[in-house]
């Protein structure tokens, strides 16, 4: 029974955010400056003519009346046709989805391959070479933004080395390596800020960790290193970086905005981009609306992974 | 005699075509062409900075003048204009004709097919331009066509009946009125023709992803065999200049459209050749005439007088030429008066004599920039700096982006702002600056300006014709409606393998049925 009503507490909250999410994604294209009716009519157009394009666009009906007929078709995945393009926003986002989501996995995953090992050896050995190296390089590149990383690794590996293309992308049919040579840098770009946080919180844990009496307890039982780091100290060490990595989550959506229009990358980032610029509401709300879902679906899996990570909660429950 | 009119309706292009040439002014080999027979098959990449909105023909696809080339190559275009001779002449229609300027007729080609095999005749002329002509389709053509009317006398033929003479109305028919849908596909497909486009066109669209690339695929239906040569072309969107001529450079891009001409010199240096041709009006600053207090000509001198065009070349265009007229020297029309240059202490004796006239103690302007491109912004900054110098003058820098701006300059909600005077017709006055112009969002009224720009469009000798320009230009000019401060090519760079470049005509763009690779 509490079990039941914890879940049916963390629904109603899932859903409150998401209808809040609704709100922003469509009240804030209402607010920004440059009206739709002012881009597209013609100079010159009379009262008349305006009216016109406006009924042919729906734009004539009330805000508020606009926005639940918007919501009542978003919740069967029909976000109506773009203004500027006239393509249908859910096929948009269906064709544009997999490339922001492959762009945020895989810097994730990068990030994770680099800073687990990294951070339990610096903290394993805080102070040491590794770890001097380490901090020096990561503060160097916490400095750099995604916006300037981006430019310099083109620069470096596809205008100078020239192993690298410069900007655009192929699909997986265009064959794996094909595809993967064209997502190399932006998922370096994205995974670059997100790996040296992830690094130093869990080094900082780790090195906590590491002083626990059960640490102190197995080393004197004679357990060998690698599994008192990955076997004993890891998991306790891991919670401040899974919620770090949630938050992560969130920067990665934003980050592939840049990371998308830098590259080119046919993702939901560059479409917000180009969207917003046309002032076409339709397909700059279904992208708020589904990055806000993901980033909601995110967080829940962040939290239900805290139950499997930490024995303890799972006994509350 | 018909014919005959149709060329010399053509006679006053010939002043524009002009301006295709090298950069120098010189008129060197601008073909890219190899002088050999061109050759079947092959790819070739294209990149430039802006998309295509839509493949809606009844809006110019939404594009600029780099998307014209991928509008044109899919639905082809009813007229061109000669680039040697500047005379309009048929390509998918096979003539536009009149005797007096008013009453013209269109003539379609026998046998021409849209690629559903539906034909491509007079019905499909006046159903596209209906769609031009409803409103609802919000085309930048709408407010030109008040007036006509147009109606299909049979298979091939299309009467048209203009409310006034208008013997540049070719120019319309070979920009805005030039692209046609297959009026059959638009009714099946509804909405989703915008995305799948069926044209008559040289090419096909094979795959659109917006703001990334498009791939056109040849039209084994296109009427004039064995055009096109290429098999396919993509064109790959990347909006950063430098970004652009490294594709170049590593032989990812075959053609960089490009507008600096420091880019232009580097990649010349390299080896690279350029297809060039120049903005009609350059860039420059166009000024809101229809509110205070640059409605004043005063106010509106002393803003050209101050706002340092040499230097802001300088600082921001190195290698390009500061415009010394409204019409690019390029274009051969004479008689035109040099714009303002820096003075500030007429500029400020302007100033205080315009706050002794009203009684006012300062004069307020606000240069409404976009923030889309850099260095655009930093134009802005530089532009508030210059007139900034002036004793009671207060410039506010509102950054604004794309289409912030853009509404603004539509609604005629806007002070200053930078603009480019694109195109390569000259009939862009009539536009912009006919106080009855489709594009007049400045509010500039004159009727010496009004009756130089009636002229334009009743006359058709080219002599009156360039005359009417260069007098519209001289009053422009001297009521500093538009502050021009530098020339602006647009250049097609390509490699050694791209043979058989050739411009359109009336537009920038390149002709994509010519296009041909050596590999």
């Amino acid at each position: 029974m509490f079990v039941l009503k914890r879940v049916a507490f963390s629904l109603g909250q899932v859903l409150v955010v998401l209808w809040v999410v609704t709100l922003l994604a469509f009240f804030l294209m209402e607010a920004v400056p440059g009206d739709t009716i002012d881009l597209l009519a013609p100079p010159g157009a009379t009262d008349d003519e305006i009216r016109a394009i406006s009924q042919s666009l729906g734009l004539d009906r009330g805000v508020l009346v606009r926005y639940f007929d918007w919501l009542g078709d978003a919740l069967s995945f029909d976000f109506g046709r773009s203004i500027s393009t006239k393509q249908l926003v859910s096929e948009a986002v269906i064709d544009r989805y997999p490339v922001s989501l492959e762009i945020a996995a895989g810097a994730l995953a990068i990030s994770l391959l680099i800073a687990v090992p990294l951070g339990v050896y610096c903290g394993y050995r805080p102070g040491g070479l590794v770890d001097r190296v380490v901090g020096v390089v990561t503060s160097a590149a916490i400095a750099i933004p995604t916006f300037l990383l981006g430019p310099v690794l083109l620069y470096i590996f596809a205008v100078q080395l020239q192993v690298l293309p410069l900007t655009g992308y192929q699909p997986w049919s265009a064959g794996a390596g094909e595809h993967l040579r064209f997502m190399v840098l932006p998922i370096m770009t994205l995974a670059a800020g997100e790996t040296v946080l992830l690094l130093r919180v869990l080094r900082a844990d780790m090195v906590a960790t590491l002083r626990e009496d059960f640490v102190v307890s197995a080393r004197t039982r004679g357990l060998s290193t690698a599994r008192i780091l990955f076997g004993h100290a890891l998991r306790p060490s891991s919670f401040s970086m899974i919620t770090v990595l949630g938050v992560s989550m969130g920067r990665m959506i934003g980050g592939s905005v840049v990371v998308e229009s830098i590259f080119r990358l046919p993702g939901l980032g560059q479409l917000a981009i180009t969207s917003i610029s046309s002032r076409d509401f339709q397909m700059v709300q279904a992208v708020i609306l589904i990055a806000g879902v993901t980033f909601v679906l995110v967080n829940g899996l962040v939290n239900a992974s805290y139950a499997l990570l930490d024995p303890r909660l799972r006994s509350s429950s | 005699m018909k014919k005959m009119l149709v060329a010399l309706s053509g006679a006053s292009l010939a002043l524009a075509l002009a301006a295709c040439g090298g950069s120098d002014g010189s008129s060197g080999d601008n073909s890219g062409n190899s002088g050999g027979e061109p050759q079947q098959g092959g790819t070739l990449t294209l990149v430039t900075n802006t998309d295509i909105n839509t493949w809606d023909p009844a809006t110019k696809c939404g594009a600029g003048e780099s998307g014209y080339m991928s509008c044109e190559a899919v639905f082809g275009s009813l007229l061109r204009a000669d680039p040697e001779t500047g005379e309009y002449a048929g390509y998918m229609a096979e003539s536009l004709e009149s005797e007096d300027g008013k009453a013209w007729t269109l003539t379609m080609r026998e046998g021409v097919k849209f690629s559903d095999e539906t034909p491509y005749d007079a019905e499909a002329v006046v159903y596209n331009w209906d769609r031009i002509a409803d409103p609802a389709t919000a085309s930048a053509a709408l407010t030109s066509l008040r007036g006509t009317t147009w109606k299909a006398a049979d298979d091939l033929t299309v009467d048209i009946t203009l409310p006034s003479v208008n013997w540049l109305f070719p120019e319309l028919v070979t920009t805005h009125l030039a692209f046609i849908g297959s009026p059959t596909a638009m009714d099946e497909k509804g909405d989703d023709f915008f995305t799948q486009p069926v044209g008559a066109g040289p090419f096909l669209l094979d795959d659109w992803v917006q703001g990334t690339s498009s791939t056109l695929v040849r039209s084994e239906t296109y009427w004039d065999s064995p055009r096109p040569y290429l098999d396919s072309i993509t064109t790959r969107i990347i909006p950063e200049d430098e970004l652009r001529a490294d594709a170049l450079r590593t032989g990812e891009a075959d053609i960089d459209i490009h507008f600096l001409d420091q880019i232009y010199e580097e990649l010349k240096a390299e080896g690279y050749d350029a297809l060039d041709s120049q903005f009609v009006g350059g860039s420059g600053m166009i000024i809101n005439a229809g509110e205070a207090p640059t409605d004043d000509p005063a106010v509106r001198q002393a803003l050209a007088k101050a706002l340092g065009s040499e230097s802001i070349v300088r600082a921001l265009y190195p290698g390009a030429s500061v415009a010394e007229t409204l019409i690019d020297p390029a274009y051969g029309i004479e008689g035109l008066e040099p714009s303002y240059g820096e003075d500030l202490e007429g500029a400020q004796q302007l100033i205080d004599d315009y706050l002794d006239r009203t009684g006012k103690s300062s004069v307020n302007i606000t240069l409404n920039v976009g923030t889309h491109s850099a260095i655009i912004k930093q134009l802005g900054e530089f532009a508030q700096a210059n007139l900034s110098r002036l004793d009671n003058v207060n410039v506010e820098l509102e950054l604004l982006d794309y289409a912030a701006l853009s509404a603004k300059l539509a609604q005629n909600d806007f002070q200053v702002s930078p603009y480019a005077v694109y195109g390569k017709h000259p009939d862009i006055l009539h536009d912009l600056y006919h106080s009855k112009g489709a594009r007049n969002f400045s509010g500039y009224s004159n009727p010496e300006v009004d009756a130089a720009l009636d002229l334009t469009h009743s006359s058709n000798d080219p002599a009156v014709v360039a005359k009417a320009y260069s007098d519209a230009a001289n009053v422009l000019t001297l009521d500093a409606a538009y502050i021009p401060y530098r020339q602006t090519n647009v250049y097609a760079q390509y490699n050694g393998r791209v043979n058989g470049l050739v411009r359109g005509g009336s537009t920038q763009a390149v002709r994509s049925d010519l296009l041909w690779v050596e590999d």
